[in-house]
């Protein structure tokens, strides 16, 4: 309590000292839930009913300094799904920052990423309760247009401890323009190297206390084409499952992946390839696989695209960079592809306001390889798949009517191998068809009404969702939704939620009452087990 | 509970007139850093739109203000900078998306979320509208017809 003061007296001394040569901002998220007995879905209520989760975040910024705190308050207890270490409330996080000219240093916690954040990423996302912030130092420079360098040392944040082990790296990344005879094209290369300092007690020599990780990059930009190569390796460790370490057989990992696309006025493609082969890497060697990504060292996200249609989410797809030998499979390869597109207005197909069309595919295979049980080893090839995992084929079509009416039309094809994936149930093929209609009523006011449709005949079988929210200002909305599960042979469950939002400038207050639907909470790609429950939230957040 | 409370009692009387813009690092779409106090920076209004290729209210926002963008500029000048707070996930749609939905705004990133922890960004999208260097207006979230609030926050 007294930290807290402490800190707060400062906040308000730098207010009234420096008002005008610094800036001052922070703020506070919080979300808060009742939890209540629910029969139907066999959900009884934890011992803590009513939790909250908050974050109080400050910053300061004044000349070439900034420094910043934030302060974490589970009461009493963190909400279901979460990490349980999380029970405290104390100062998470804290780092100071100078930075002049072309150099930069931090201390403290900070949070960085290397290339697209194969070998290394550190960041916060509240929802999935990720924060795998390193508390260090940190050196950054700039040599003007040709290059930037990145040098780092610390240990990562572990629910409120720090990992014993240590981590440290480095990150180059050099522009080539200047080296290539013509202006049309960009040129970028880059390089990385992280390492996790872990003596481990183990029967096996060859076990190294350092494990690197390599990294190297090339982007290219010609016009209206552009192009990503990325090539990452891990050097050989123990495995880890359910905190037992496994160091009989050492593996080393790579990652391959590639990006492409063109894009001009009114069209733009996308395409990328990526191939995984036991790319998970932890802070702490136990950590591997453990339900809360508490410990992740890299970002691996499932390359799928990512649907507002919530039938949409329930099938989706998480990663697959690791190696089971009791499950047979090892790795991921596959790829995403995204093509863009306007139907110019006045056209046949735009119609008076232009239509935009969006295509998306995405199919995931694992690694085609050879299982020996006995010694623990496998053999895998290098392009050819093994099972399907998971294929996603879809549109969307936004369509503006009148100075009223707006429309969205989604069609999903979906195939997910849930055995292979979550290890349960059966292989689900499903097609999700979704309407949005958006109507504008004068005096700021507008109301929006969304019907969706899954059909299969696995797992769960078919729903039906529906939303409706209307807006009675631009500052105040309330909706109403359900998602019916009435294909389902066992329980024909309704997943009802009521709500309402409020917003005033950079200010939200939500509250929202029903049940939720069990399933893996996947945010950017990385995923969260939440269990089914019913209960009240809110959520509020500010900032100053 | 009575630290929240003091905590929060402490947070709403600060009343600070720090409408000034910091120092931040983003990068353009051919990966080149620029810093973002330095961009905003203009005599003419400037609007920010922190938005994400999955947030649908943020490509909502955007595709309404872009059928009002030509008029807006004409009449005051105005330039919409567009930043997006996808990480590697999504990054790689930006510019495909950007291109499809032909945008003329100037695109950025928030690479190391520097912006996205200044402004406290828990849900975009998140909007400034800034003149002469100082934020003036900031909205949160977006509804139909929303885009008539920051036409008024310009011309006023």
């Amino acid at each position: 309590m007294k930290k807290l003061l402490f800190f707060s007296f400062i906040w308000m001394a730098f207010n009234l000292t420096a008002q005008n040569t610094g800036h001052l901002s922070g703020g506070y998220e919080g979300y808060l839930q009742y939890y209540q007995d629910d029969e139907p879905t066999n959900f009884k209520a934890p011992a803590d009913r009513l939790r909250s989760m908050n974050y109080f975040t400050t910053q300061y910024n004044y000349k070439q300094f900034s420094f910043g705190i934030q302060y974490e308050a589970f009461l009493p207890q963190a909400f279901l799904g979460y990490n349980p270490d999380l029970n405290k409330n104390k100062i998470a996080t804290y780092f100071a920052q100078y930075k002049k000219d072309n150099l930069e240093i931090t201390a403290g916690y900070f949070y960085d990423q290397f290339g697209s954040g194969l070998v290394f990423r550190s960041w916060q996302d509240r929802q999935l309760g990720i924060d795998n912030a390193v508390r260090g130092l940190r050196l950054k420079y700039n040599f003007d247009d040709w290059a930037d360098i990145t040098a780092f040392t610390g240990n990562q944040r572990l629910g409120f401890e720090l990992s014993e082990s240590t981590l440290y790296g480095g990150d180059v990344n050099i522009n080539l323009d200047n080296l290539l005879k013509t202006n049309k094209m960009q040129l970028k290369a880059g390089f990385s190297y992280v390492a996790r300092y872990q003596e481990t007690q183990s029967a096996n020599p060859d076990l190294n206390p350092i494990v690197g990780n390599y990294s190297s990059r090339l982007d290219m930009n010609a016009g209206n084409f552009y192009a990503n190569f990325e090539y990452a390796y891990k050097e050989a460790d123990a495995r880890a499952f359910n905190q037992v370490l496994l160091d009989q057989v050492l593996f080393d990992g790579d990652a391959w992946l590639l990006n492409m696309g063109y894009s001009k006025k009114g069209l733009g493609i996308n395409a990328t390839f990526r191939r995984l082969e036991n790319m998970q890497m932890y802070s702490e060697r136990l950590l591997e696989g453990n339900t809360y990504n508490t410990g992740v060292m890299n970002f691996i996200p499932g390359l799928a695209k990512q649907h507002d249609v919530s039938l949409a989410n329930i099938y989706v797809y998480q990663a697959q960079p690791a190696i089971s030998f009791g499950e047979q499979k090892v790795g991921e390869i596959g790829g995403q592809f995204d093509l863009f597109y306007t139907f110019k207005r006045e056209t046949a197909l735009g119609g008076k306001y232009g239509t935009k069309f969006a295509f998306n595919f995405s199919r995931w295979h694992g690694l085609k390889a050879d299982f020996d049980m006995q010694k623990q080893t496998y053999k895998p090839e290098f392009l050819a798949t093994g099972d399907l995992y998971f294929q996603d084929i879809n549109f969307e079509i936004r369509k503006k009517f009148s100075k009223k009416v707006k429309t969205i039309f989604t069609f999903i094809d979906l195939k997910y191998n849930k055995p292979k994936l979550e290890g349960e149930s059966e292989f689900v093929d499903a097609t999700i068809q979704a309407l949005d209609v958006e109507y504008k009523l004068p005096k700021k006011q507008s109301f929006r009404a969304e019907l969706q449709h899954l059909y299969t005949q696995d797992d769960m079988k078919s729903w039906v969702a529906g939303l409706f929210e209307f807006n009675f200002s631009h500052h105040f909305n309330m909706y109403a939704g359900d998602m019916y599960n009435y294909g389902n042979d066992d329980e024909k469950l309704h997943y009802f939620n009521v709500g309402a939002t409020y917003t005033k400038s950079s200010s939200r207050l939500s509250l929202n009452y029903g049940r939720q639907r069990g399933g893996l909470l996947c945010v950017g790609g990385v995923c969260r087990y939440v269990p089914a429950n019913k209960g009240l939230t809110m959520t509020l957040s500010l900032s100053f | 509970m009575k630290k929240l409370i003091l905590l929060f009692g402490l947070i709403m009387t600060i009343s600070l007139s720090a409408q000034e813009i910091p120092h931040a690092t983003i990068v353009d779409m051919s990966g080149n850093k620029i810093d973002f106090k330095e961009l905003v920076n203009s005599d003419k209004p400037v609007i920010v739109s922190f938005w994400a290729t999955w947030c649908a209210p943020c490509i909502n926002e955007l595709d309404a203000i872009s059928e009002v963008y030509p008029d807006w500029q004409d009449e005051t000048g105005v330039q919409l900078i567009a930043i997006s707070l996808d990480d590697e996930r999504t990054a790689r749609r930006i510019k495909p998306l950007v291109n499809g939905k032909g945008w003329e705004y100037k695109i950025y990133r928030d690479l190391n979320n520097e912006l996205r922890k200044i402004y406290n960004i828990a849900n975009p999208p998140y909007t400034l509208v800034i003149k002469n260097g100082k934020i003036v207006a900031s909205h949160s979230g977006y509804t139909p017809g929303s885009e008539e609030d920051l036409y008024e926050d310009l011309t006023q």
